[in-house]
This record gives C-alpha cells, structure tokens and sequence, in this order.
C-alpha cells in the first residue's frame, strides 16, 4: 500500500508511523501503540554522560596505526602486534593501547569527502561543509544545549590544547555554548582567581562600592539586559569561590598516576589527565588535540614519534577511567579529519586521504573490543560497512541520549540537525 | 569653583584638536605632536599641517614632564603616514543648510509621537552627551582631558561642533571600520586566499572610510574588483569567500539589498518568494567570477578570457609570464631529493600568484541534483535580474554582466540599497534601526515609521550617498540628544522611537575605551603597514609580496634562477627546523631551559637566513613563538617596563586583526566572527566578569598606570585628582555622596582608595552600557 515505506530507513519509519499515528488519533503513541502496530524495539541508546573527544590534527595514517596492511608494498616498516583482543593487532607503535583493545570499538571504514584540512576539520567538527555564512555548532555545544543544567560551576564545553581557530564552537546557538579555549592544561580558567593583591574583604568591599555608584544607574535602566549581567557577575563570584576550579590543579593527582599519564614528558598527557578531571567536575564535553599528524614527509618515523606521544596518555586514560567506573557514562573519542594515502610518495610522505580512514569510540556504552567496517588490501577504499563523518557524529550524539533526527532552526530560520544527515551505527553499542 | 579653576589650566585639551603646548612665554599652539627625539620635540601645526621642531626646553615646565612622561610610556608615535599627512581623514562639509535635514528627522519623529499620544524623552546633560558622542562617533570614551575641555565649555553650539570634530578625526575612521568590517565579514584570517588579501583589502577600506567614497561608488568598486589584492584592494571582496562563489553571491545581496536568498540555493525559498531559479538566474551575473588563478589550466580554461580580452593591465602581463614560467617549472624534475627541495622553493615564489580575482565566461549551470520543473539539472542559466528594469550591457560577455549586476545593485531608483544602509547607519548611530531587524527586510512599510525611513532613504540619495554628512545630520537631530530608552526584547511594538536605546558597548567599544584608557592619544596610533605571512613569503600592504615584485623586475629564466638557488639552501634549513619542532614539541619548557638555547640560536640563524632568501630586502623579524610565552615574558618584567610593553602594543581594535581570537578581550566581549553578516553578540559571560574583578589590567594597572590616573598625578589638589579620575573612566563628575565616601579615604590612604574605586568603576554597568 504504502512501497515508499519499505525504503525509508528504520528511524524515518518509526517517525513516519509515529506521525501517522498522531495525525489520525490525535495522541502521541502510546508504548502499549507501539506493541500493537508492531513496531521494531527501539536501539540501545549509550550511557554516555560527558564525552572526552581526542582529536589528532592533520590526518592519522590508519595503515600505521589501527588498520595494518602486512601484505601491501607500502606498508613500511613498522609491524603488527597482538592486542587483548584475540585476532587483533594494532601497529608496534601504540604497545600500551594494544593492551586497552578491549576497551575500543576501532571504526576501519571512515569515509569523508573533504580532502582538505580546513574543509575536512570542519566536517569533522560540525557534520556539515563548511559555509559562508551560518556557522555549524559542534557537538560539545550540542550536548550543553539539548541536555540542561549541571551542578557544576565549570563552563560545559571545554578545548584544550594549541590551535584555537578550530570549528565546531557554538555556531549558531548562544555563545554561551561556545568552548572555553585552554591554551594549555596547566593555566586553568583565565582570572579565576581573585587578584593576587587583594584580600577577600577588600573584594566584598569593591563590589558594593560599584553597586553604590551604580544605584541610580541601574534605578534608570532597569533592564534584562542590566539583569543578565548581575547574573554573569553572581555566577563568576560563585566560580571564584567554587571548590570545582580544583579540577585544574594536576597536583592533587598522586606523582605516581601523573607518572603513569607521562605528565612531566607532554603537554598532551597533561591534558589527558585534566580531561578526566575536567569530567569528573561535571563538564561535559572536553576536547584535545594531538598535534603533527599532516605526514606529507618522512612519514614513517613522524607517525612512530606520534605514536609514541599518545600511547602511554590515551591508555592509562581508558585504565583510569574504567578503575574509576567513570567508562560508562564517559565517551572517549579519538577523531581525525581523514586519513593518509596507500602510496608513499616521493617525500616518504603519505599524502591525504579521505576516502578511507580510521576512527574510534570507547566507553559510553559502546562495546569495546570490536573491530567495524573494512577497507581493501592497499587500505584505500571502504569495502564493508560504510561510515561517514555525520553517521559518525550521529553515533556519538546518540551515546550522548540526542535527538539525531530532530531539526533545530537557525536565526535565519535555516534548518539544521545535531549530526547533519548522520545515521548512528546501533551495532557499536552492547 | 574650585576645582573647576583648576581643570581650566589643564594644558592639555584633547586629542583631537591636537595637542595645546604651552612655551615657556605662556603662548599656546594647536599641534599634533610627532616626535621626541635629542630634547627635540617635532610637531605639526593643526591650522595648516605644517611641520617643524622645537627644543623641548622652551616649553612650560608642565608640557616638558608630560611630553617626556608620554614617550618614555611609548605614545604617540605617529608612525603611519598620516603623520606627514599623506593619509588626513578628509573633513565632512560643515555648512548649516544640511542641518535642516536633522529638523525635518525631529519633525517626523514628533508627528510619529502624536499618532501614538505619546512623548519622547527628555534631553539628556552635557556629561551623558559627551559619553555617547563619543562611543557613538568614534567608538570609544572620552579621555579626562577631552571630558575637561567639552565640560567647561559655554558656547550654545558646542555640541553640534563636537560632532563636526569627532567625525574629521582618526577615531571616526576606525569605528566606521568595525561596522563594515562587521557588513562585509573582512577578514585578515582564516583561508589562505582570504588572510593574503586581506592584508590589502583592510586598510584599503580603511582609507575608503577616510577619503568618504560615496557608498555607492565603494560597492561598485567591490563588485568589480579584478586583479591581484596588492594591484586593487578591491578584490579582497570576492577573495574573502575563495573558492564560495554562489556563497559569496548571496551574502552580497543580503549586507547590500538585505535580501536572503540564500535558502534558494539548494531550494525554493520556505518563506519568501525566491526561486531556485532565481537564485541561479542572478548567481549567473557574477559566475564568472574567479578566485584562484589556476596556472595548470591557464590555457584551454579559465584564464583563456583574460587572455583573450587584449587589456594590458598588470595581471594579464602577469598571467602571460606566470604560464610561459609555469612551462618551464613543470621540466624540472632531476632527482627526487632536487625536486622535493625545488618544489618547496617552487610553492614559495608560485603561490602568491594562486590568489588573485579574474574574470571568464564559463557558464552557470543548474546543479546535479535540480528538482523543479522549470529547469533541468546541468541545463545552462542565462542571467536575469530578480526585479526592476533589464540593463542595457551586453550581457553575452562576463564584463557586461558584472557590469550589469553591479548597476542594478546600485542603481538611483533601487530603493532598497539606500533604505539598507540608512536603516543601518541608524541603528549604529541610535542602538535600533528605524525597522527591525536590519539584517533582512521584506516589508519596509512594516518600519516603526515609514515615513522617517523613507525620508532617511531620499536623504542619502540626495546627498549622493555621502555617508558622513548623513551622519553628521543624524548626529545633530534633537533625537541623538534624548534620555536613552529601554528596548525589551520581549515585548513587541513598546518601542515608539521615545530615544535611542540602551545598549551594552560593542567588543570594540569596550576594547577601544581600555585602550583610550592605558594609552596616550590612541587613535593616530596605527601600524605604518599590514602584515602578513604565508609560509616565508611576506606580505605587506605598503606593496606586493617579494616573490612579485622579484618576478616583475626579471624575465621567467631569470626568476627560475633565482628559485633554483634558493631551493639549495632548503636541505640545511629544513633538518634544523624539523629538529627544532621535534624537540619543542617533546619539551613543554623549551622556551626557558638553558640547554636548548643553542637550538634556538641555530634555528633563528636558518630561519633568517631562509626568511631574506624569500624576502630579500625585507626585515626579518622572528615569529612570536604564542601568546602563552609572550605573556609569562611579560610577568617577568618590572612594573615600569611592563606598563612600557603594554602601552607600547596597545592599538585600537581597527588595527589588530579580524577578528581576534585565543581568548583576546574582543572576543570575550563578542566581537563578530565575521563569519556572518552583523555576528556580534553583546551578552555577557563569566570570561568578561572574570577578567573585570581580576585581571590585572583591571587592577593594578588601572590603578597605577592609567591615563586618568597620570593626568590626576599634576592635580592640585585632592578633589581635583578624584573629579579628573571619575572623569576619566566615567566621563561625569562624582556625585555629592560619592565625593563625600570617597574624599577622606582619597586623603588618608591614596594609593589604596584609588584601587577600590577605580576597580570598583570598571565593574559597573555604567562603564558598559552607553546611555
């Protein structure tokens, strides 16, 4: 009767008979509806309550990492070495991750369009190519968005690491999404700390000085305006005085785990471990990044030198976080806009390659210990399970518990969704 | 009375009428000052631009220590060629006729109020006036000496004159600029082609602004633009969305006619009455518009019209040598390890070519996956306009078409491009346009008042769209002077234009009025030049890039030469730097530890060495390794030379880049992105309330260094020192209980009470809502 719903995909259809359903009964389908019109039980959606999302700017080579080619010519020296997961070898470079594969869903068959590295991060980062003039939110600001309020004084949606110009901040949504950029992990919030010179009293007297002089000023303007800065000001004095800004302070963490992050040896494991903090305070979405994976030369022993700066981090992270059962409701992202060429070139660089590459989620709910999707023998194209940037966005947001299918409007009133036209991939979660 | 006796002998009255020197026999000049050098100071003499010096020992001993005090804090400098008066803003007309235009604005506005049996407000008193006049016109707070000086004078005129002073100054420059900076989405970073360009295209509007180009010539100008950036400015327009054609289309229309269409380009308009078609019946205007010169396929595609079109302008004689070289290039190839080295001297001298605008007569297609029935997928579109009258060019050649586009735009009967840019220019003038938003218009009828926008609108034609002069009668309207009201975003049609409305200081303002704050005479101070760079190439808005100007001055072998030895030296340089990054990157303290210091030395040595190959001639100034070390550098310092380095960088907004980002204030406070047209916010946030309570230049700075606090240090007495303060971050006198909370603990403990109340002034909403 109806041949065009055999070819909508599940979640339209559920919507479609959803929407069938309240047009011709006037009420929302009720869970005993959805027994009687026999409707398919809905997916897992994850446990995940934050996310910790690794970015590795520049474009990781999965042929070096994740996604060996043994048998292909220009696999290059490095080899294949067992994981904790029987049948499944990571690349000799990333020895301590290969003991956490059980904790990771390795995604093979990433697919971007983007070539580029400007146009490639911003997919990456929004689901959508990059525009000339509404600005795509990225999902940190998504998630603090759609999921309300937290305890926590903290900012939800926090960068750290060198590059700033990143996309994916607030995009069109309030720039009180925005992520606050740390440039690096050890400084914490800008000025959050009352004045070296100044004495708390001192402070409480500044302040009703200033209400003094403005008596007759704020009498005259009475305002929301006016308004919503005594709200910024009340939630900035309660920051200053928060117990939470001690989230920053690395050296509250015993010497023995900074050791086991490799504190003292990167900026990067730093932020691994301030990520997890960060979390644990109830920020939502953290993000890092791991810097110099554009191997247009030498590509060979950059990608073992950066290896070797994310190994140790990202494993005692996982470790960190599951000892703490922080792995449940914690995603863990490690993200790249696309990945390195089959080919070596005459550089010894791999040039870029977004047709097939490699990406991969842990904890919040995803199943650990999988391998998804297949590329060809070279590594060049996706033979199995085709993911895209979005479908990829759409499975975090859908750990996350958001709405992939709902549409938002812009202030010009243009239409946008969380991950673009992503589908989440059920099959990741257990 | 007092006090006032006092503020009269103030020697200095304000900026912008130039400075008032004293000599020793009590005779006053007008002049800018320029220079201090061997006890000699260099000024110019505002009546008529003369240049000249005089020992400074001949001054009033007042003018002696501040002048030495001035420049020993790094101000003024007048380093950019305004100050040998190459770059003078150009006067707006002064005549009295014109003011009658700000009668008839009152006039409608007070027939507006009887429709409605309501009122305005009342006018407000000089200390307000003097502050949104300031903001308003020029972006930013008045200085105390400038506040002294407007304060005390008598003259019933003195108002409308402040206006013709603040709009024939620097200042109006630079706040115009971050209106259209804010228009035109200009930015300096951001995609190669865009920074690149830009470098070019930021001052060019600057000096736009400063020579008043009637808008309509500048968008025409805009739209017409071809050429490399360091030739023509112009084409920063176009460069700003490289590679975004139909983006940039659309973006256009909207800043110009306040129209979306952008909706239309993957379908038809969910609410108006746009087309896809129509959207690519217009896009086939401008479609041969390019923003990449492509050498590669320079001679069967693109550049084949260029070529053809037989002009003899610098970028066809460019293009022609750029593909004979491009041959040449394309044979190289000896070993692997030559080729990789010359390839990256190659891109070097190449690319700075990549970016420039041309014209061809490729043909608009409909996309692949059109889906009405008025058009079928890949069928070619011939242009046609969205309404009005059809153009006479000749629309079967890219010139005609972007000849006819940018006609249509600008057209004497096209309503809507005078109504946009009057709209706007009141809202920047009053905090709300006339109709709301001003962004988008469908309905100009739907104005709070038709008639005065209207009015607005045959205004600027009949000025022929001179902007400032349509400013200066805005200014001058009894409405500029009325108590400001609330606009509640809530409530719909509450606002009856009673007054202009209250408003939180844009990122700018409040940017630019810690500048006016920290720093002496802060608007002539701008860079002499623009700079940017791309890998090592250079660029600079005071001429082309070296690769160019190597290229123009030698023949294609000769330049090949010339890339060749260069891409020798690229080995030795190249290990050092991959070394140098290596262990930056394993080595979180790599700026401070003693053991990498030969490094570094080394890598500065390449990096010079490299840099003069690319530059030749060009100053070598090593790459600030991120703000993070520049500011721990800054910690270290002593508190004097700390001041010194702070006051020595301070700029105005206008003259940093665009937009600022890593935190920088402006974008704490909600600069636009410039991404979108208009995409300033002016909410608050924790980082803004953060940075006023703790921030050190909120602190102590403000309380030991800034210039209120400087001028009040000659101050007589005590009630003087802590009017010129409150004038100075306020712009108004304290009121009676403030000078009696604040007077006693000003004598007993000045050091200490200066720091609460100046902190405390910081931290009001006065300093940050303009009345």
């Amino acid at each position: 009767m109806y041949p065009e719903l055999n070819q909508l995909d599940e979640l339209s259809r559920r919507k479609f008979i959803q929407y069938t359903a309240k047009a011709f009964l006037g009420l929302g389908m009720s869970s005993g509806m959805n027994a009687l019109i026999g409707a398919e039980k809905s997916p897992p959606i994850g446990s995940a309550k934050s996310v910790i999302y690794i970015y590795l700017d520049g474009g990781m080579s999965h042929i070096d990492t994740f996604d060996l080619k043994p048998d292909w010519k220009h696999q290059g020296p490095v080899d294949g070495i067992a994981t904790n997961v029987t049948g499944l070898k990571f690349s000799a470079y990333l020895p301590l991750l290969a003991r956490q594969a059980d904790k990771l869903a390795i995604i093979r068959s990433m697919h971007s369009n983007q070539g580029a590295h400007e146009q490639g991060e911003y997919f990456l980062h929004t689901s959508y190519e990059p525009r000339g003039g509404d600005q795509h939110p990225g999902l940190g600001a998504w998630l603090n968005k759609l999921s309300g309020d937290t305890q926590s004084t903290l900012p939800g949606n926090i960068r750290i690491g060198d590059r700033n110009n990143l996309p994916g901040g607030c995009g069109f949504l309030d720039i009180k999404y925005d992520p606050l950029h740390l440039g690096n992990p050890f400084t914490g919030i800008p000025h959050a700390r009352l004045h070296s010179e100044l004495s708390a009293e001192d402070f409480k007297r500044r302040i009703e000085l200033a209400k003094l002089m403005d008596l007759s000023f704020e009498r005259q303007y009475a305002s929301k305006a006016l308004e919503a800065y005594t709200d910024v000001y009340k939630d900035a004095i309660k920051l200053m005085g928060s117990h939470d800004l001690q989230a920053f302070d690395l050296n509250q963490e015993p010497a023995k785990l900074q050791a086991a992050y490799g504190v003292e040896q990167s900026q990067f494991a730093a932020s691994c471990l301030l990520a997890r903090r960060l979390v644990e305070a109830g920020v939502k979405f953290v993000q890092l990044s791991s810097g110099g994976w554009d191997t247009h030369s030498n590509n060979h022993s950059i990608v073992e030198s950066r290896c070797h700066q994310i190994d140790r981090p990202i494993a005692t992270l996982l470790d960190d976080l599951d000892s703490r059962g922080l792995l449940d409701e914690t995603l863990v992202v490690i993200g790249t806009e696309f990945g390195r060429a089959p080919v070596i070139d005459q550089n010894l660089g791999r040039n870029h390659h977004p047709q097939a590459f490699t990406c991969i989620l842990a904890g919040g709910g995803i199943q650990g210990g999988q391998v998804y999707g297949a590329t060809d023998e070279r590594g060049h194209s996706v033979v199995d399970n085709l993911v895209t940037i979005p479908d990829f966005n759409a499975t975090i947001a859908h750990a996350l518990g958001l709405p992939v299918d709902q549409v938002f409007y812009s202030a010009g009133g243009r239409p946008f969704q969380v991950a673009g036209k992503g589908r989440p991939i059920t099959a990741l979660f257990g | 009375m007092k006090v006032y006796r006092v503020l009269l002998s103030l020697f200095i009255c304000s900026e912008l009428l130039g400075f008032v020197i004293t000599d020793k026999a009590g005779r006053t000049l007008r002049c800018d000052v320029i220079r201090l050098e061997d006890a000699t100071v260099t000024l110019r003499r505002l009546s008529d631009g003369y240049v000249f010096q005089y020992p400074l020992a001949e001054l009033s001993l007042k003018d002696q220590r501040y002048l030495s005090d001035l420049f020993a804090s790094g101000g003024p400098l007048m380093t950019r060629p305004e100050a040998s008066g190459k770059f003078l803003v150009r006067p707006v007309i002064k005549t009295k006729k014109h003011l009658n235009a700000s009668h008839r604005i009152d006039a409608i506005i007070g027939r507006h109020w009887d429709k409605h049996a309501i009122t305005g407000t009342s006018l407000i008193d000089d200390e307000v006036y003097l502050r949104r006049a300031y903001l308003r016109i020029i972006g930013r707070i008045p200085t105390s000496a400038e506040a002294v000086d407007f304060l005390r004078k008598k003259s019933p005129h003195k108002r409308a004159n402040l206006v013709d002073i603040l709009l024939d100054s620097t200042g109006y420059v630079s706040h115009q600029f971050n209106f259209w900076a804010d228009l035109l989405r200009v930015r300096t970073i951001g995609l190669d082609g865009t920074q690149r360009a830009g470098v070019y295209y930021a001052p060019w509007i600057k000096q736009q602004i400063a020579k008043n180009v009637a808008y309509d010539d500048f968008v025409r100008t805009l739209l017409t633009a071809e050429g490399y950036a360091w030739d023509n400015p112009a084409v920063g327009y176009y460069m700003r969305d490289e590679g975004m054609p139909l983006d940039n289309m659309a973006l256009g229309l909207q800043a110009f006619l306040g129209i979306q269409l952008q909706c239309a380009q993957c379908h038809d308009h969910p609410f108006a009455q746009w087309k896809q078609k129509d959207f690519y019946q217009l896009a086939a205007f401008t479609h041969g518009i390019q923003t990449e010169v492509d050498l590669r396929v320079a001679k069967t595609g693109k550049l084949k019209t260029l070529l053809d079109s037989g002009k003899k302008t610098h970028l066809q004689s460019d293009i022609k040598r750029l593909i004979a070289l491009h041959e040449k290039v394309a044979d190289q190839s000896d070993s692997l390890q030559d080729l990789v080295n010359f390839d990256s001297a190659k891109v070097m001298f190449m690319r700075p070519f990549r970016w420039g605008v041309t014209h061809n007569e490729a043909s608009l297609k409909l996309p692949d996956d059109y889906a009405y029935a008025d058009g079928s997928p890949g069928e070619v579109v011939k242009p046609k306009l969205l309404f009005g009258d059809e153009v006479a060019s000749d629309l079967r050649h890219v010139e005609g078409r972007i000849q006819a586009y940018a006609e249509w735009m600008t057209a004497k009967d096209q309503d809507r491009f005078a109504l946009m840019i009057a709209n706007r220019l009141w809202r920047f003038a009053m905090g709300r346009g006339v109709i709301e938003p001003v962004g988008v218009v469908d309905d100009f009828s739907q104005a709070e008042s038709p008639e005065l926008l209207q009015f607005l609108g045959s205004l600027l034609r009949y000025l022929d769209y001179d902007l400032k002069q349509f400013l200066r009668i805005i200014y001058n309207t009894q409405f500029f002077q009325r108590i400001a009201v609330i606009d509640h975003p809530d409530i719909e049609d509450d606002y009856r234009l009673q007054g202009p409305v209250l408003q939180r200081m844009t990122s700018e303002q409040v940017w630019d009025s810690f500048a006016t704050l920290m720093r002496p005479a802060i608007d002539p101070v701008m860079p002499s030049e623009y700079t940017g760079q791309w890998v090592e190439t250079r660029y600079s808005s005071l001429g082309p890039p070296p690769a160019v100007e190597l290229f123009r001055e030698k023949n294609a072998g000769r330049y090949l030469e010339h890339i060749q030895g260069v891409a020798e030296f690229y080995k030795p340089y190249y290990s050092v730097l991959s070394k140098y990054r290596i262990t930056k990157r394993q080595n979180p303290k790599f700026y401070v530890e003693p053991r990498f210091e030969a490094l570094r030395e080394r890598f500065t040595q390449a990096q010079e060495r490299w840099f003069l190959l690319h530059n030749p001639g060009r100053e070598f100034v090593q790459a600030v390794p991120g703000a993070k070390h520049q500011s721990s550098k800054r910690d270290g310092l002593d508190p004097e030379a700390r001041r010194q380095e702070i006051m020595r960088t301070m700029v105005r907004a206008s003259e940093l880049a665009s937009p600022m980002l890593d935190g920088h204030l402006l974008q704490v406070f909600g600069q636009s992105d410039r991404h979108k047209i208009d995409n300033r916010t002016l909410k608050g946030n924790l980082l803004q309330a953060l940075f006023l309570m703790n921030a050190s230049e909120a602190n102590e700075y403000m309380a030991n260094y800034s210039m209120p606090v400087l001028e009040a240090g000659y101050a007589e007495s005590v009630e003087e020192q802590l009017e010129l303060i409150f004038l100075g971050f306020l712009s108004r006198k304290p009121t009676a209980s403030e000078f009696d909370l604040l007077i006693d603990d000003l004598r007993l403990d000045p050091e200490g009470a200066k720091s609460h109340f100046i902190w405390a002034m910081l931290n009001t909403k006065q300093f940050l809502f303009i009345q």
